[in-house]
């Protein structure tokens, strides 16, 4: 379980590490924590601060939209990958540690064990996966949006 | 922080609940059990001890209630009254544990429908009514009906109004607090009632359909059955159920205009047509993977998969089936369905779905901006622009919600349940909802969980209903720096 909350987290920003990265995660709880702030002091301007500079709205709600879809993904994964047949516990860590760029997941994909059982449409789908995760998303996902085409 | 003012609002729901449990007191006669004086005793001694708070603080009454206050009442009124709640259940002896009556009567007052009788038949018919009334309680809100028949309660009443009644959009049916407060009950009331007259048609006594009505119009799930409602064996009282718990997870503004004539308001709400449009799909689904797959009948393959989804939807939680039954894909998918919560403005718990609506298209317009990066594209509902504040808040929510529902999962793990029961119950609880998965699922219950994790569902039950701040904001220092 703990295992499983740790395949979201991911390295520093500008790392090499994958996943939703810490600083996205830090800038997440750190605007949810000041909305209890704001909550008692509904008129006061409460910044978010990472190395003390405040960070703008946009920025926060692109990291948000990130965050959702990276979930949304995620669940979306899972789903996919539970109808191929893989248990519970299977579908979610294969699904996390592809997009999060990890490796070995959980139950019959985790640490000791390999991904070679898997159903050939499992594998395909994982390995989209993997990309969306490693491109952050928006590279990927964009080229299916309808606007991307329009002139 | 005037300590008064908080006392003497917190009298008069002592008072109320007092009231409310020497109601059940009417079917101990009726059926000759032998709760009626555990009810008697812990009714009247919460009605006096409510009186001498109240009275001892009267000069309070005229004074103004902060925003502050109103939070610190409304956390600390639901935890007293869960509190004395729990008194009868311990009092007869049918549930002899302080840890077990305390969280049953929680998961009452929070509409969880969390249970931890394994024996739900053999309780005496006034403690049953007595845990169904929490239900009907706890579904509007005690403050909410506090506010509706106390008149002095009109110049504070909207700071409490928004510490019991948080959601999104403050849409006020009435300028005035006290009429606004009059009218959802109204509502609730008369669903209560249709609900009822419609049960006791279907072949109930008087007794189940009121408790019935009671879980269902609250989306409580406390059933009077051991089997909940599939012990009735009966389509109709199915169906009349699953329509129910459609209206009660629906916003009741939208109730009160049709009320008015206006019934097209329903088809008019964005929120209404993602969660009815959301339903549908489920539901179809479902339907058709267990008529085909399963070779279920279809009416009955329709049936089992609307009452179940609609059920855990509307953080219902009432069982026909054993939806983990049907194939193991199910586990996960209802994980995912405990995790959606019905319309804001409704008796349902969970994150809600135009919290739901409004993060998928901000993350989709997100792709959008990205193209476009000098335009200003901004989340729509109901054809108005939400400003960007509205949607900081709902994504701290959603945040703080997933967090909560990890850190939950992850302790309930480590204090022994399996993965798949661990966040059944942390998301069954959260969203007050009831069964969960697994162990936890629809055809066990709680008993089995350790007493430590019975106080930590307990918490987070509250943390669900009233929707994470009320709670969350006593536990922060700034609450507390004057």
């Amino acid at each position: 379980m703990i295992f499983f909350i740790l395949l979201f987290f991911g390295g520093c920003a500008g790392s090499t590490g994958g996943g939703i990265k810490s600083i996205r995660h830090l800038l997440l709880y750190k605007n949810s924590v000041l909305e209890l702030k704001r909550l008692v002091h509904p008129r006061a301007i409460i910044p978010v601060r990472i190395n003390e500079r405040a960070i703008s709205p946009e920025i926060i709600n692109n990291v948000l939209a990130f965050f959702l879809l990276y979930i949304l993904i995620f669940v979306f994964g899972s789903v996919v990958m539970s109808l191929l047949g893989l248990d519970f516990i299977t579908a979610f860590g294969s699904v996390a540690t592809c997009l999060g760029n990890v490796g070995p997941g959980m139950g019959t994909v985790g640490p000791i064990s390999n991904f070679a059982h898997l159903p050939d449409a499992g594998k395909w789908f994982l390995t989209f996966l993997m990309l969306l995760g490693r491109l952050e998303l928006f590279t990927v996902l964009i080229i299916f949006s309808p606007s991307f085409w329009r002139k | 922080m005037n300590i008064k003012i908080i006392l003497h609002i917190i009298g008069f729901l002592l008072l109320l609940t007092g009231f409310f449990m020497l109601t059940g007191i009417l079917f101990s006669i009726y059926y000759g059990s032998n709760d009626i004086p555990a009810l008697l005793i812990s009714g009247l001694s919460t009605i006096i001890i409510g009186l001498i708070i109240w009275r001892a603080t009267k000069e309070a009454r005229y004074t103004e209630i902060s925003k502050r206050e109103g939070y610190l009442i409304v956390t600390a009124g639901w935890i007293i009254m869960s509190l004395f709640g729990a008194v009868p259940f311990m009092l007869h002896g049918a549930i002899p544990k302080f840890t077990n009556a305390f969280f049953e009567t929680m998961s009452g007052f929070t509409t969880t429908g969390a249970s931890i009788l394994t024996d739900i038949e053999s309780m005496p018919y006034g403690l049953l009514f007595w845990r169904s009334m929490t239900h009907w309680i706890g579904g509007m809100g005690i403050i909410l009906l506090s506010i509706a028949i106390l008149p002095i309660l009109g110049i504070g009443g909207m700071q409490l109004y928004t510490a019991e009644v948080p959601g999104v959009t403050k849409d006020k049916l009435h300028p005035r607090v006290q009429e606004t407060a009059k009218r959802l009950w109204g509502i609730y009331v008369i669903l209560t009632g249709l609900e009822a007259i419609l049960l006791l048609a279907g072949g109930m006594n008087l007794f189940d359909s009121l408790c019935h009505s009671f879980g269902t119009v609250a989306t409580g799930g406390f059933s009077t059955k051991n089997a909940s409602i599939a012990a009735y064996q009966s389509p109709f009282i199915e169906y009349v159920i699953i329509v129910f718990m459609i209206l009660s997870g629906t916003n009741f503004t939208l109730h009160y205009h049709a009320l008015h004539g206006k019934f097209n308001s329903y088809f008019k709400d964005d929120e209404f047509k993602f969660y009815f449009f959301f339903i549908v799909i489920v539901v179809v689904s479902i339907a058709l993977y267990l008529i085909f797959s399963n070779s279920r009948a279809v009416e009955s393959g329709f049936r089992d998969s609307a009452f179940s989804v609609i059920s855990i939807l509307s953080s219902t939680g009432f069982a026909t089936v054993n939806y983990e039954a049907w194939a193991p894909f199910f586990s996960l998918a209802f994980l995912l369905l405990l995790l959606f919560g019905a319309s804001t403005g409704s008796t349902s718990g969970g994150i809600k779905m135009l919290r739901h609506m409004v993060m998928f298209k901000n993350s989709l317009l997100e792709l959008k901006r990205l193209i476009h990066p000098q335009a200003v594209i901004t989340v729509k509902y109901n054809d108005k622009s939400i400003p960007h504040d509205v949607i900081s808040k709902i994504s701290a929510f959603v945040l703080l919600y997933l967090i909560i529902f990890a850190a939950g999962s992850a302790l309930m793990a480590v204090l022994g349940l399996e993965i798949k029961s661990a966040m059944g119950a942390v998301a069954a609880c959260l969203g007050n909802i009831g069964p969960g998965l697994g162990s936890t699922g629809p055809v066990s219950n709680y008993n089995e969980v350790p007493w430590i994790g019975k106080w930590v569902l307990s918490f987070i039950m509250l943390l669900g209903r009233l929707e994470l701040y009320t709670v969350l904001i006593i536990l922060s220092p700034s609450f507390w720096k004057s």
